[in-house]
């Protein structure tokens, strides 16, 4: 959902520009390129930084469970209170694959949106000319 | 005689059909410019100047008439080919200079160039050529922000053609600018279109202006007359 607001953002920022581009002759589908290349450049970004995070945490959960607990002075995870005395992570890669596929799918495809919304846009209104 | 490079005939254009406010803009506008020739348009604000330049650049659909470009009617062409024809055969400039902030003065020179196809090296060998041509070459490098409003206009001109194209449409491109600087500016300009041949309507208040270029016309209820 960032992505759609950053991108409904940048399109109300970039209004005028979009519609110099059109007046200057560019189509609908290449400005709607141009949208779809930034937002899916986020989406990549985002998906890149999420996997790296992810597979970290997953991997060194005890020891950033422990530098956790010893940094807010213990206490964190109290196991008599909750009955688990162990914080499972399993790092799978079909999990990670499978996430990663829908995070850069979901991505590509609100990036279509608002870029469609603007590329659909008359070029003399756009410009405000 | 060679063929019109801008033929309007019969233009119709009203905004608000059907309400209370409606607005005729345009009655049966027509007007025929021929390649080479430089043609003020002059109207009080209002008048339907700017609808008359959108319509003949092809950026608003009028009502009825028709709008040839270089003998090619476009009554009735879709989005797709209307764009193209624009790309490569109209120019634009606008009283502001409405150049990309975040780009270079040679990369906005060079931006339509590229939409149409021309490989980087080529287009910016063009756009400096053009800079070159009206005086700022060494300007090339600078954004919109770190120019002078006179060098924003030059290169708005430039900008306008670097598709070499069949028309140049333009809305008041000195109004914004002060005595001396718009009288350069419009000296560069007609350099440009005498140099390329290709012909301009020039939208002004300006009647000094106006009486400096080939032909002038007037925008009157909606039709246009011959000053």
């Amino acid at each position: 959902m960032n992505i759609v607001s950053g991108l409904i953002m940048l399109v109300k920022n970039k209004g005028r520009d979009i519609g110099i581009l059109r007046t200057m002759g560019l189509t609908e589908g290449a400005v709607l390129r141009v949208f779809f290349i930034c937002g899916a450049f986020t989406g990549l970004i985002g998906t890149l930084a999420g996997v790296v995070l992810g597979v970290l945490f997953a991997i060194y959960i005890d020891p950033i469970f422990a530098a956790v607990n010893y940094l807010s002075g213990g206490g964190v995870w109290d196991p008599s209170l909750r009955g688990i005395y162990h914080l499972p992570a399993k790092l799978e890669a079909g999990d990670v694959l499978s996430a990663v596929a829908l995070s850069l799918g979901l991505s590509f495809v609100v990036t279509i949106f608002p870029g469609a919304a603007r590329g659909a846009h008359e070029p003399g209104g756009g410009a405000a000319l | 005689m060679s063929e019109p490079a801008l033929r309007l005939s019969g233009i119709e254009k009203t905004y608000n059909r059907g309400q209370t406010a409606e607005i005729r803009v345009l009655r049966g506008a027509a007007l025929t410019l021929a390649p080479g020739e430089v043609t003020a348009l002059v109207a009080p604000s209002g008048a339907g100047k700017s609808t008359l330049l959108h319509i003949a650049g092809l950026l608003d659909v009028p009502d009825a008439g028709t709008v040839e470009i270089g003998g090619q009617d476009m009554t009735g062409a879709s989005d797709r080919a209307r764009t193209r024809v624009r790309r490569r055969d109209v120019g634009f400039v606008y009283q502001f200079h409405h150049l990309l902030p975040e780009f270079s003065a040679l990369e906005n020179v060079a931006l339509p160039q590229r939409a149409e196809g021309t490989g980087r090296r080529a287009a910016e060998a063009r756009a400096r050529e053009l800079l070159d041509s009206v005086g700022i070459a060494d300007r090339a490098g600078h954004r919109p922000a770190a120019l002078s409003g006179g060098e924003q206009q030059r290169v708005a001109f430039c900008r306008a053609l670097a598709n070499a194209p069949r028309v140049l449409l333009a809305d008041e491109p000195t109004g914004n600018l002060d005595p001396a600087t718009s009288d350069r500016v419009f000296a560069a300009l007609m350099t440009l279109v005498r140099e390329t041949g290709l012909a301009a309507l020039i939208a002004t208040h300006n009647l000094e202006l106006a009486a400096r270029m080939d032909r002038r016309l007037r925008l009157e209820e909606g039709t246009v007359v011959a000053d």
